[in-house]
C-alpha cells in the first residue's frame, strides 16, 4: 500500500527505526503536532533483495519524490531528522548538499533553523539526533533511557563491549551507540532478545522496553513543537 | 429528430444518429462525417512535433488549467470523478478538426448518442456538458502550445445572438410517429485555429431533418487518435490500421512487439470472416486462425494502442485506463513497448491510470527516458478540477519510494 501525505508538516526521516520513534512520540505524548514521516526506502531494492541504501544520502531524492505526492497539499515545512553520526554539524553540510540535489528546495542556514518558504519551497528545517552538539543517533538516546532505570547495566555493558578482542566501544560514536543498545536489547529484553530498533516500539503483549514519556526523549519532543510553531 | 434502428445500435463503430443527407459544401450531417471509425477515432494530418503546453478553460469539470512541459509518454492519474477522461478529451477535441467528436465522446461514456426527448432537450444534452458547470454563456478554450512554433486551438460556445425558434420534430412515443414542436436553440459553434491549416469554424444547426454541420472542413493538421477505457475496440477499425502498416511494408515492428508479447503467436493477418475484416492469428494449437479479439483482450488492447500509435506518427494518442487487461507479468514490457512505438514514430501519448501495480513496472522505463514521461496529477475540488505536473523521475522516485502519486 502506497504512503499517502496528507498533513501540513513532513518529517523526513532516515529509516523505519526513526520512523517508528517519532511515530510513537507523537501519538503517546499530547497535543503534538500531526507530521507525516516518509523515510526513503527503494521497493526496487526491497524486491531485489538488495540492502536499502536509505538513510541521509537519500534525502535529496526523497525531497523530490514527495514534491509529487504532496503537490497539491498546502505543506508548510519538511524538517528533516538525521543521526549526529560522528559530527552533527559535518551532517548538516551532507544534508545541506542533498536539499541542494533537490531543485527547488531553500537550504537552511543552520542546524535548527529554518529557511524561507517560496513558491517552490516549503520551510525546511534540519535537527539531528541525540541533539545538535553531540555525536550519536536514536540508539543514542535508547541507550540513556534503559540506563535510566538500570544504572547496574552500564559496567557490564561496558565490559563486554571492551572484553577480548571487543573494541565496540572504541568505535565511532554513532557505531558504539548502537553496540551499546543491541547489547542491553540482547541482555535485558526476554520477549525478544533480538528484537531491532524498528520494532522497539511495538507491543505484541510484550512489555516495551522503554518508556515514550521518558525524560530523555524531552528534547525531541521540544524541538519537533518548536519546528511546528515557527512553521506557523 | 429522427431517430432509427441504426441509432439504437450498441455499435459505436457505426454512430449514426441523425438523419442521413448527402453532404455539400457548407453543410456536413454528422454520422457522416466520419466513416468506420471506431471507439479509437483518428484524424489524419501530419507535422506536428509535440504538444508542450496546454490550457483547458469551461471544459467540463476544467475552470482552468494550464500545463506546461507535457512530454512524450504523459500518465495521467487523479481520484475517479477527478476530471483524467475529460482531460484526455479535452486534448482530443482539440486536436481534431470534427465535429462529431462531442457526440462520439458520449458514446464512449456509455450515453445515448441521440438523447430521447424534446429537440431543444437533445440538441441542449448534446453540448451543455461539454460547458464547466453548465454554464454555456462562456466559451470553452482549449489551445495546445507545441514544439517548433506549432500551435493550435479551439473555441466552442453557442452563438449568443442567434437564438431562433424552428419548427423541430420530437419522437411521438412509442409508436414512432413524428409530432411536430418548436423548440429554441443557438447555434453551437466549434472554431479551430491552426497555423498550418485555414481556420475551421463549423455551425451546428438543428433542423427539421436533423442537426447539420455549416462551415467547410479542413484536415486537422496533427494526427490523433482516442481508445477509450469501456468501448470494445473495433476489429474491423485495428484492421485496418494493420492493413495500412503492412501495405507499407511497415508491420514487422508490430508483428514482432505483438509476438514478444505473446510468444504463442505465429502469424498475424488480416481476414475476412462474415463479412468484416478482423485482425486474425494463428496458434500452434489451432486448425485454423483466430480473431486476435477471441485470442486474447490483452493482446487486442496492445494491438489497439500499438497500431494507433503507428498511425498517428507526430500525432497524438490518447488512452483511457492504460492498464485494461494485462496481466501483471507483462506491466514491463508493455511500457517498454509502447515507449519504443511512442519514440519511433514521435507520437505524444496521454494515457490515464489507475493501477500502481502498473506504474511500479513503469519505473525502470521511466528512469531511462526520464525525458520522455511525465505524471500528470488532476484533482478534484469542490466541482472544480486543477491538473499539476511532475517530471519523470520526480514521479519515479515517488513511486519507487512507495509515495501515494495518485493524488
Amino acid at each position: 500500500m502506497a504512503i499517502t501525505l496528507t498533513e501540513e508538516l513532513v518529517l523526513l526521516c532516515e529509516g523505519q527505526a526513526d520512523k517508528a520513534f517519532f511515530t510513537t512520540l507523537l501519538r503517546e505524548r499530547s497535543a503534538m503536532p500531526k507530521f507525516n514521516i516518509p523515510f526513503p526506502e527503494s521497493r526496487a531494492e526491497l524486491e531485489d533483495g538488495r540492502e536499502p541504501l536509505g538513510g541521509r544520502d537519500n534525502f535529496g531524492v526523497m525531497l523530490r519524490a514527495i514534491r509529487v505526492p504532496l503537490g497539491f497539499r498546502n505543506v508548510k515545512g519538511v524538517l528533516i531528522v538525521a543521526d549526529s553520526a560522528d559530527n552533527p554539524e559535518k551532517t548538516f553540510e551532507l544534508i545541506c548538499d542533498q536539499i541542494k540535489m533537490a531543485p527547488g528546495y531553500e537550504v537552511p542556514g543552520a542546524l535548527c533553523e529554518l529557511s524561507e518558504r517560496t513558491d517552490t519551497s516549503p520551510h525546511v528545517g534540519v535537527m539531528t539526533i541525540p541533539d545538535e552538539s553531540n555525536p550519536g543517533g536514536i540508539e543514542t538516546v535508547y541507550a540513556r533511557e534503559i540506563l535510566e532505570t538500570r544504572d547496574w547495566l552500564a559496567g557490564c555493558i561496558k565490559s563486554f563491549l571492551s572484553c577480548g578482542e571487543i573494541h565496540a566501544l572504541d568505535w565511532p560514536p554513532e557505531k558504539a551507540d548502537k553496540a551499546r543498545f543491541h547489547s542491553m536489547v540482547a541482555a535485558i529484553y526476554e520477549s525478544d532478545p533480538s528484537r531491532a530498533a524498528s520494532m522497539i516500539w511495538k507491543r505484541r503483549g510484550a512489555t516495551l522496553l522503554m518508556d515514550i514519556n521518558a525524560q530523555c526523549f524531552d528534547s525531541i519532543e521540544q524541538r519537533l513543537r518548536s519546528f511546528a510553531s515557527q512553521v506557523g | 429528430m429522427q431517430r432509427n434502428s441504426q441509432e439504437k445500435s450498441a455499435d459505436a463503430g457505426a454512430p449514426v444518429w441523425l438523419d442521413s443527407q448527402p453532404p455539400s459544401q457548407s453543410a456536413i450531417v454528422l454520422g457522416t462525417a466520419l466513416t468506420g471509425q471506431s471507439p479509437s477515432v483518428v484524424s489524419r494530418s501530419a507535422g506536428y512535433r509535440m504538444i508542450e503546453s496546454l490550457e483547458i478553460e469551461n471544459f467540463r469539470p476544467f475552470k482552468k488549467a494550464e500545463l506546461s512541459g507535457l512530454k512524450r509518454v504523459n500518465i495521467v492519474v487523479g481520484d475517479n470523478s477527478s476530471g483524467k477522461t475529460a482531460f484526455l478529451e479535452a486534448i482530443f477535441l482539440a486536436s481534431a478538426s470534427n465535429p462529431q467528436i462531442p457526440i462520439t465522446l458520449r458514446q464512449w461514456r456509455g450515453l445515448e448518442a441521440s438523447p430521447i426527448g424534446t429537440t431543444t432537450d437533445v440538441y441542449d444534452a448534446l453540448w451543455n456538458n461539454l460547458f464547466n458547470n453548465f454554464d454555456r454563456s462562456k466559451t470553452i478554450n482549449i489551445a495546445m502550445h507545441g514544439s517548433e512554433n506549432d500551435s493550435r486551438s479551439l473555441a466552442m460556445f453557442f452563438r449568443q445572438e442567434a437564438e431562433l425558434t424552428l419548427p423541430l420534430k420530437q419522437n411521438g412515443g412509442a409508436t414512432g410517429e413524428l409530432k411536430p414542436s418548436t423548440g429554441i436553440y443557438q447555434p453551437f459553434v466549434f472554431h479551430w485555429k491552426s497555423p498550418a491549416t485555414p481556420d475551421v469554424i463549423l455551425t451546428m444547426r438543428s433542423t427539421a431533418s436533423g442537426l447539420q454541420v455549416e462551415g467547410i472542413m479542413h484536415e486537422s493538421s496533427m494526427r490523433s487518435a482516442f481508445i477509450p477505457a469501456h468501448a470494445q475496440t473495433s476489429n474491423q477499425y485495428t484492421a485496418n490500421l494493420f492493413s495500412s502498416l503492412s501495405k507499407q511494408n511497415k508491420e514487422l515492428e508490430f508483428v514482432s512487439a505483438l509476438k514478444l508479447q505473446f510468444p504463442s503467436i505465429q502469424t498475424v493477418s488480416v481476414e475476412l470472416e462474415a463479412a468484416a475484416s478482423a485482425i486474425f492469428v494463428s496458434l500452434p494449437w489451432l486448425k485454423q486462425k483466430i480473431p486476435l479479439a477471441l485470442y486474447s483482450n490483452a493482446a487486442s488492447n496492445l494491438a489497439s494502442i500499438l497500431l494507433n500509435i503507428s498511425a498517428s506518427p507526430r500525432g497524438i494518442v490518447c488512452v483511457d485506463e492504460i492498464e485494461n487487461g494485462f496481466h501483471y507479468k507483462r506491466h514491463s514490457s508493455v511500457w517498454e513497448q509502447i515507449y519504443n512505438f511512442a519514440d519511433v514514430y514521435e507520437t505524444q501519448v496521454f494515457a490515464t491510470c489507475h493501477s500502481l501495480e502498473f506504474l511500479r513496472a513503469g519505473v525502470p522505463v521511466v528512469r531511462k527516458n526520464h525525458g520522455d514521461f511525465c505524471l500528470i496529477q488532476v484533482l478534484q475540488e469542490g466541482g472544480i478540477s486543477r491538473a499539476r505536473i511532475n517530471q519523470g523521475l520526480d514521479a519515479a522516485d515517488a513511486i519507487e519510494h512507495g509515495l501515494e502519486v495518485r493524488s
